[in-house]
């Protein structure tokens, strides 16, 4: 018998107890969580303006580690959209502006003054540095967010920590932690873990049924 | 050149902790409390924080002087 326990859980964590399934099986879910869920970033960036200390890769590289809050109802990765675009089409990419400028004093840009053109995905907090600016320095850019996974970059991780440890040494007993970096709600990484990991062992059976 | 965005090791973000931590050690508290405080438990998101420096703040102040000097310059010509 499968038992699944849950422990604690908020947004921003999940522990549980997994009873009843091979070792192996747990620790594809825990690896799922890491690398095969699709959680949203930045992307691509076009710099218009940057009169500022920093060059356009660093900032774009910042924007990229920027947590989105990510709807996967709604969005789908861009090697599945039947766009086919290159581009890419409302239904897997956003587009977000940012238009800063100093006037007369130093001042920090946050990542609040990003404004998306989808009210749910936005930066899941708005205190985070981007750039500095001195007087008369300007920053003007469009970053364009998608879809991703872990495996691709570390950027579309939906998790920080995601660890299996062994309750019993004798039956199959696990407790699996899992941290979100913000974009999803811990809850549903480790739904969406198992949602992915099913779907590719149905499509690996219909495989082996090729090879017969 | 700023805070990173997220820690090195494990991908947590910290971006928005560090300005809170340096506000609260001028304030006289304790950097390990503070940390705690704001929910960094782990040694290395704790680090990121521990040991960063805004080189850009070392930096800015000559642009600071050239924007100075630029409003000087311009309010010459009239």
């Amino acid at each position: 018998m499968v038992k699944l326990q849950v422990l604690e859980q908020d947004e921003t964590k999940i522990r549980v107890i997994i009873k009843g399934i091979h070792r192996s099986y747990a620790n594809a879910i825990r690896r799922f969580a890491i690398s095969e869920v699709p959680t949203m970033a930045i992307d691509e960036v076009v710099i218009l303006d940057n009169s500022s200390a920093m060059y356009d890769e660093l900032i774009a590289h910042r924007l990229g580690l920027i947590p989105l809050r990510t709807d996967l109802t709604r969005y789908v990765l861009p090697e599945d959209c039947d766009c086919k675009s290159t581009l890419g089409c409302p239904k897997c990419r956003v587009l977000l502006v940012l238009d800063a400028e100093a006037i007369d004093k130093t001042r920090e840009v946050y990542s609040g003054e990003l404004k998306s053109e989808d009210e749910f995905v936005k930066p899941t907090n708005n205190f985070i540095p981007i750039v500095k600016l001195a007087p008369r320095q300007a920053i003007k850019l469009e970053a364009y967010a998608r879809l991703g996974k872990g495996k691709e970059h570390a950027k579309w991780q939906p998790t920080t920590v995601s660890v299996l440890k062994p309750v019993s040494d004798d039956e199959d007993v696990y407790m699996l932690y899992i941290e979100s970096s913000g974009s999803l709600p811990a809850g549903e990484i480790l739904t969406r873990a198992i949602e992915v990991l099913h779907k590719r062992l149905v499509e690996f059976t219909e495989k082996l049924k090729d090879v017969k | 050149m700023l805070i990173p965005v997220r820690c090195f090791t494990c991908g947590a973000l910290i971006g928005d902790k560090y300005e809170k931590f340096v506000n609260k050690v001028k304030e006289g508290e304790e950097p390990g409390k503070v940390l705690d405080g704001i929910g960094v438990r782990r040694y290395c998101c704790r680090r990121m924080i521990l040991s960063n420096i805004n080189i850009i703040d070392h930096v800015l102040p000559y642009y600071e002087v050239r924007a100075e000097r630029q409003r000087e310059y311009e309010s010459e010509q009239y």
